[in-house]
Formats: structure tokens, sequence, C-alpha cells
């Protein structure tokens, strides 16, 4: 299994002044970004035990050393089509509110700072989406967690 | 000094809270004995001294309304001592009003670090109190104070002496005794000087948590008298124990149901397969021995008996014959038995349920019970034993017994079943109560009868994956069993495979596995497929098509597990069975909502998931 264990928290501290760390990654042709106090690790795509009666965008639950956790399909979620897993398709795992998810993205990208406010998005657009941020001249979704994960 | 206030205030709380249980299960014990000369010295003097040390505590932390309660509950007990008072059905009520008021007390303190709200209660007990002490009339009236009948009550004479058994009933005429009025006793200070051994103790309780237990069997009177009854052993006499935090506990049997899953996955990890390993299957062996010893330990450390609980018991039961005018013994049995500490917590409620159904509804009154040639004082029988790996709590009544036929014509007015029911079983029928919204009394009392309870009663037990068994004679009496596994970290299990789930299916809920029904199923005409069992028709339930799952059943037709719960029995079709496993029950993520058919997982030695059926559910499922 491979296994990355972020922390991240360190590296805040570098963040610069008016900025916030967050976790890029992409689905699709599009970026996204998580805030990084929400993620505990990244760990590569593992066998998942499916459970039945639970939303379609659920896959299952996998053992992570020792731990049931649960894995949500990012593109189910969104209502976007499913591709074929490949060796770069990863679960992020998430934690918010003490429940631990481990999110199944397409490619995990880098550690990135977010500038603080800018464009809040609920006039448009998914209800998943925090605001849009341009970050290296590109646009990136920032996502709010705990919307993602309906808790 | 503000530490050391806050540590004494903690052992006051944990102390306060163990010794009224205690004594309130004593003081009752002693109200058998309390009408006679012959009384037990030894748990009169224990209550005397828990009251006093109770006292002693409060005095030193400033819990005023607390000292002026018990200060008089003292008074009165040790007018008992000395004889110059008895205790009189309204003197044992008085101090188990006392105790509550300390129970109470004790919980203020805990919420705000002070007694001082309880000023008008402390003051109406403290009142009539002091109107025994003077052997006045009581000021107020005491809450379960019933309307006195004396004439239809035979005396309540004999003691068949088995067990803990202790007779209830209707209040005679207080006893005053009038010598009584001559003693004033206002003064905290004065009546220090009647109980020497005592002093030292008050101290001690601050101190010495340990030494509690010893001390307390420790003969006090110089010349103890032969106690009315054999002592109680009390817990860990002899032990020296300490407190531990539950949560430690909770994460000892954690870590322990971790390191079995661990071991597993090391000594039967697939890439062993094929290797000559002599020694590491010694080493291996020995592992097991060792993780399978440290799983008892680490269980046993949770296991409590029953004793407290069903103690508790006697004062209500108490309670309950006062106010309904009957004659009720409460007989205590296994008092000793161990069970978890969680499941401990989570019986209490269905117990009391239990016992209030079996008071209110079981027990016939005195003049029915004499009309029908009984003895016109009831039995209620709580009893616990281990049975296998299950701990089984029974309660049983020489009441009524459940009319059949009054059980079915009101689950068919409330639509809870349809049809006439005449082809059901016995047992079957008695399971109705347990629907929401049952109830068979012709009235509905304070105490039960609105028929919120014993739903309630079986969800709870359900929940510990234990089951409610009902028994019933008409006329002759009733009995309520409590199934509950010992342990609710660990399951016998049956592995099972429907397409690629796998499934555990607890083995307590299975009758029997059988393979090639197929030729025995037959289809209703609303669809719904039956199999021919053991000259029953039991109801067919797939596991394939009722998840939905993909892919087809295999060419025989897959095995048919029978499961059983309680009464009710299903067909549960998988595609093979594995094999026995032990697991370590793991809940489903809460972010998964509550899954149909599903109470856990568990992780197997290869690391997969496997997903533990819950029967109960299932059934319920079906049936819907």
């Amino acid at each position: 299994m491979q296994s990355v264990t972020t922390g991240m928290n360190e590296a805040s501290n570098a963040a610069p002044a008016g900025t916030a760390q967050h976790l890029a990654f992409s689905i699709g042709e599009e970026s996204y970004a998580i805030d990084i106090s929400h993620v505990t690790e990244i760990v590569g795509l593992q066998k998942c035990t499916e459970v039945p009666d639970v939303p379609h965008h659920i896959r299952g639950v996998i053992n992570l050393r020792g731990k049931v956790i649960p894995i949500m399909d990012v593109r189910k979620r969104f209502g976007m089509p499913t591709r074929e897993d490949d060796h770069r398709t990863c679960i992020v795992v998430v934690e918010l509110v003490g429940e631990q998810v481990g999110l199944v993205v397409d490619r995990v990208q880098e550690v990135v700072d977010v500038p603080e406010g800018g464009q809040a998005r609920t006039d448009q657009g998914s209800s998943y989406v925090r605001k849009i941020a341009h970050v290296n001249d590109e646009a990136l979704i920032v996502l709010d967690t705990a919307r993602v994960l309906g808790v | 000094m503000q530490d050391d206030n806050q540590e004494i205030i903690e052992e006051f709380l944990v102390e306060g809270r163990e010794s009224i249980a205690e004594i309130e299960s004593t003081l009752i014990e002693l109200e058998q004995a309390g009408g006679d000369a012959e009384l037990d010295d030894e748990s009169l003097n224990r209550v005397f001294r828990t009251f006093h040390s109770m006292k002693g505590t409060a005095g030193f932390l400033g819990f005023s309304h607390l000292v002026s309660v018990t200060h008089k509950a003292e008074s009165l007990l040790d007018r008992v001592r000395k004889r110059e008072d008895r205790l009189t059905r309204r003197n044992i009520t008085l101090l188990c009003r006392a105790l509550d008021f300390a129970a109470r007390a004790v919980d203020t303190v805990e919420e705000s670090g002070t007694d001082e709200t309880l000023a008008a209660p402390a003051v109406a007990l403290g009142e009539d109190l002091q109107a025994a002490l003077d052997g006045r009339a009581p000021v107020s009236i005491a809450p379960v104070e019933p309307d006195p009948e004396p004439s239809v009550m035979p005396p309540a004479d004999d003691d068949d002496g088995k067990g803990l058994a202790l007779v209830f009933g209707p209040p005679t005429a207080p006893v005053v005794n009038p010598r009584a009025t001559s003693i004033d006793s206002d003064d905290v200070d004065d009546d220090h000087t009647n109980v020497e051994e005592d002093h030292t103790n008050v101290e001690e309780d601050h101190t010495n948590v340990e030494e509690e237990p010893r001390r307390k069997v420790a003969p006090v009177a110089k010349e103890p008298k032969p106690p009315v009854k054999a002592p109680e052993p009390r817990v860990a006499t002899a032990n020296s124990s300490i407190r531990v935090d539950v949560d430690k506990l909770d994460q000892l049997m954690n870590l322990v149901g971790e390191l079995i899953i661990a071991e597993r996955m090391v000594t039967h990890n697939n890439e062993l397969t094929g290797l000559e390993l002599e020694n590491f299957h010694k080493a291996a062996l020995q592992l097991n021995r060792i993780t399978r010893s440290l799983q008892d330990v680490a269980m046993s450390t949770r296991m409590l008996p029953v004793r407290n609980l069903f103690r508790k018991m006697l004062r209500l039961v108490r309670d309950l014959s006062m106010k309904q005018g009957k004659q009720i013994v409460l007989d205590l049995h296994g008092e000793g038995t161990e069970v978890d500490k969680s499941v401990i917590e989570a019986i209490g409620d269905p117990l009391v349920h239990l016992l209030r159904n079996a008071c209110d509804h079981g027990i016939d009154t005195v003049e029915e019970r004499i009309a029908a040639g009984k003895s016109p004082r009831g039995t209620v029988r709580l009893g616990a034993r281990h049975q296998g790996g299950e701990v089984h709590i029974t309660i049983e009544d020489d009441g009524r017994g459940i009319d059949r036929d009054k059980v079915l014509a009101k689950a068919i007015e409330r639509g809870i079943i349809s049809g006439t029911g005449e082809h059901m079983k016995d047992s079957e029928v008695f399971q109705l109560i347990f629907a929401p919204g049952f109830s068979t009394a012709a009235q509905v009392t304070d105490i039960s009868g609105r028929g919120v309870g014993m739903d309630v009663v079986k969800r709870n037990i359900e929940k510990l994956r234990g089951r409610v068994e009902v028994t019933s004679t008409l006329g002759k009496g009733s009995r309520f069993t409590l199934r509950i596994p010992l342990t609710l970290a660990i399951v016998e299990g049956m592995l099972v495979r429907v397409d690629d789930m796998l499934c555990t299916i607890p083995l307590l809920s299975i009758r029997e596995s059988v393979s090639g029904h197929q030729d025995r199923v037959t289809t209703l005409p609303d669809g719904r497929d039956v199999v021919h069992y053991r000259g029953e028709f039991l109801p067919l339930l797939p596991l394939r098509d009722f998840y939905s799952l993909p892919g087809e059943a295999p060419g025989d037709g897959g095995t048919l597990v029978v499961v059983e719960d309680g009464e009710r029995q299903l067909g549960v079709v998988v595609d093979e069975l594995i094999g026995q496993r032990q697991t370590v029950i793991k809940a489903l993520p809460s972010f998964l909502g509550n899954p149909r058919g599903l109470s856990g997982c568990s992780i197997l030695s290869n690391g997969e998931i496997s997903l533990i059926l819950d029967i109960n559910s299932l059934m319920a499922q079906c049936a819907a």
C-alpha cells in the first residue's frame, strides 16, 4: 500500500499571511482544492468492500490499519461520468467532526496557498463549491468539505 | 486547599452514590425484621454509619441541608438501635426518602457544587423526620403512602426463608413508641458520643478508599447477635482493588480486539502458504494462547455482578406493592452472576419495565388470589445465570398469567395482526405484547398500561443482540427471559458469501443450514417465496435479491440458513458457507447511515471486511 502521511499541519506555519493551505487534486480536466486541515492522509487505491443499501456515490468501506472507513466516489457525488480506476487514482482521507471518509479522486496534485476571501460562489454552480480561486494563473475550485461529505 | 476540597468532593460523589445504593437495599431487608425485637444489628449499624459518615463529609464540605437531613435520619436510626423506636413501615419510608434526598443532593452537588437549592425539600423532609422523632403524625404526606385498608390484608407472617425474600404490603398503623417523645435530638454534636467506633471512620473515608469494603464487613457490635439471614458475601472483601476509569477499560478492550485481528493477520498470512515453518507455527500457537488469555482477562475486568442492579429493584417493588395495595415478595437469585458493564447499564430500564408489568398486570389482587386458592402473597422472582455464551435474566411471577384470547383480540383490534390468529403458537401470541402501542390493561394506571414500555424493552434487548422469551400459563403466572450475549465486543459467527459480499451471521441465531432446498420452495400468489422446512413453511429471504446484488445464483441454488429470533424463523439464502469465525465487532461508520439488515462489520484475518447481519432487522424487513 503506497501511503503518504501528509503531516501538513506543520507546514501550515509556512503559509504566507492571508492565505490558507489547500490540497489540490484533479477530476477530469478540472482542478479542485480542499482545506488541508481536514486531510489526514492520502492512500493508494485498495480493495473496497461494497456495502449494500447505501447511496450510490458510496463505494463501500476499506480497512485502513484496522479502522473501517467509508469511501466516497467524488465523480459519482458530483454526478460526473465514471471512468476506470488507474494507477494515479487515489484516496484522500479527510476527517470532519470526528468522522473519517475517504474520497476517491483521479489524481492528487500538490499543496497550494489559496488567498483568503475572494469570490464566494453561492449564486451559481454546485453547492459543494465554496469559491473559485486563481492560483498560478489557473482556476481552482475550492470545495466545501462539509457539504461534499454531507455532514 | 481548593484542590484538596475538589478531590474530597469527587470522592464524596462516588462513595455517596455507592453507599446510598447499598444501604437502600439493606434498609429494605431490615424492613422485614423491623417490627421484631430480633434486629440485625450489623445491618442496622451499617446503615447508621453510612448516614453518619455522609453527614461528616457533608459537614466538612459545608452542605448544610444534607447535614440536617442525614443528622435527623441518623438520630432516628440511633433511637432504633437503642430500642427506643422501631423500624416501622413509616420509619423505613422516611429513611428511604432521606436516601432519595441524599441522592438528589449528590447530583446537585455534582452539577453546581453546592446543595443550597435544596432548601425546600430539606425543610419538608426534616419536619417529617422530626415528627417521627417526636412521635407525631407526619407533617406532609409521603409520596408512596397508600390509603390504609388494613382490614383486607392478612398479616404477613411466615417467611419461606429461601434466597432473599422480602414481603411488601400496605402499611399497618404506625407503631409509635411512647418513650420516644422524651428524647430530644436537635443538637448535631451531642449524638457523636453515642458512636465511638465511628469517629475515626469519618476521617478514613476521605483518605482511604480501598479500606472501605473491608471495614464494612468487620464486626461492629462487641457481642454480635446471629443475623436474621445469612449475610451476603461482600464484593471484593479479601482482594485489594483500585478504581479505573471506564474509558481506559474500553480502550483496553478495543486494543485487545485489534490485537486478535493483527495476530490472525500475521499467523494466517497468505504469504506463508506452502512454506515449511515448524518453529513459526509453534511460536504462533504460543502467541494465540496468550492473546486468548489476554482477551479473557480484559473481558473480565469489565464484568460486574448484577447484585447492585437487582437490589435497586427491591425498592421499586416495595413502592409498587404499597401503591397498589398488593402483597408482593421479590425473590432474588443469582445476584453474583457477572455480566459486562455495558449490559448492566442497558438492562436497567427494561428490568424496571418488566417488574412494573409483573407487579401491575401479573400479580393479582389479594381478593383474586384468595378466590383462586393461591397464597394471598404474590411472588416475583428475579434471577440471573450464565447459559452457554449468554446470560439469562428471568422475571417470573405467580400471578394471572397472560390470556391468549385477550392478547389476540387486542392485537386484531389494534391492527397488529390480520386474521383470527388461531393458528399461532402461544409463544408467538405472547410476542405480540411487545408490539408498539399494545396494551391489554383494562385500565390505565400511572404505573403501567399506557402501552409504552414493552416495545421499548424488546428494542433495548435487541440492541444488545439479545432477545426476550415469554412463557405463561393462564391463572398460574408468566415468565420473561432476557437472553443476552455475555459480551458485546466479540461474536461467534458463520462467515457466508453472497456474490462478492462476505457476511457474518451470529451463531446464536442460526438454527441449521441445509443445501438442496430448491425443490421445496413454493411461490405464493403475492410473489413471495416460502420454503418447506421440518413441517413448516418459512419465509424465504435470498440475500442476493434483498440487496439487489448483480450476478447469478449458483447452479444448486446456494445454501439455506435457517435463522430464528425468539419464535419467528426465516430462511436466508446465501451462495456458500465459508466457516465459523470468532470476530471482533466494529460499528459501521455512522456516515453510512443505517443500511438495512446490518448491525456492524468485522475485519477478517486476510484484512478483508465482512458485514455482520442483523437477524432481527432482517425478520422485520421480511415481515413488512
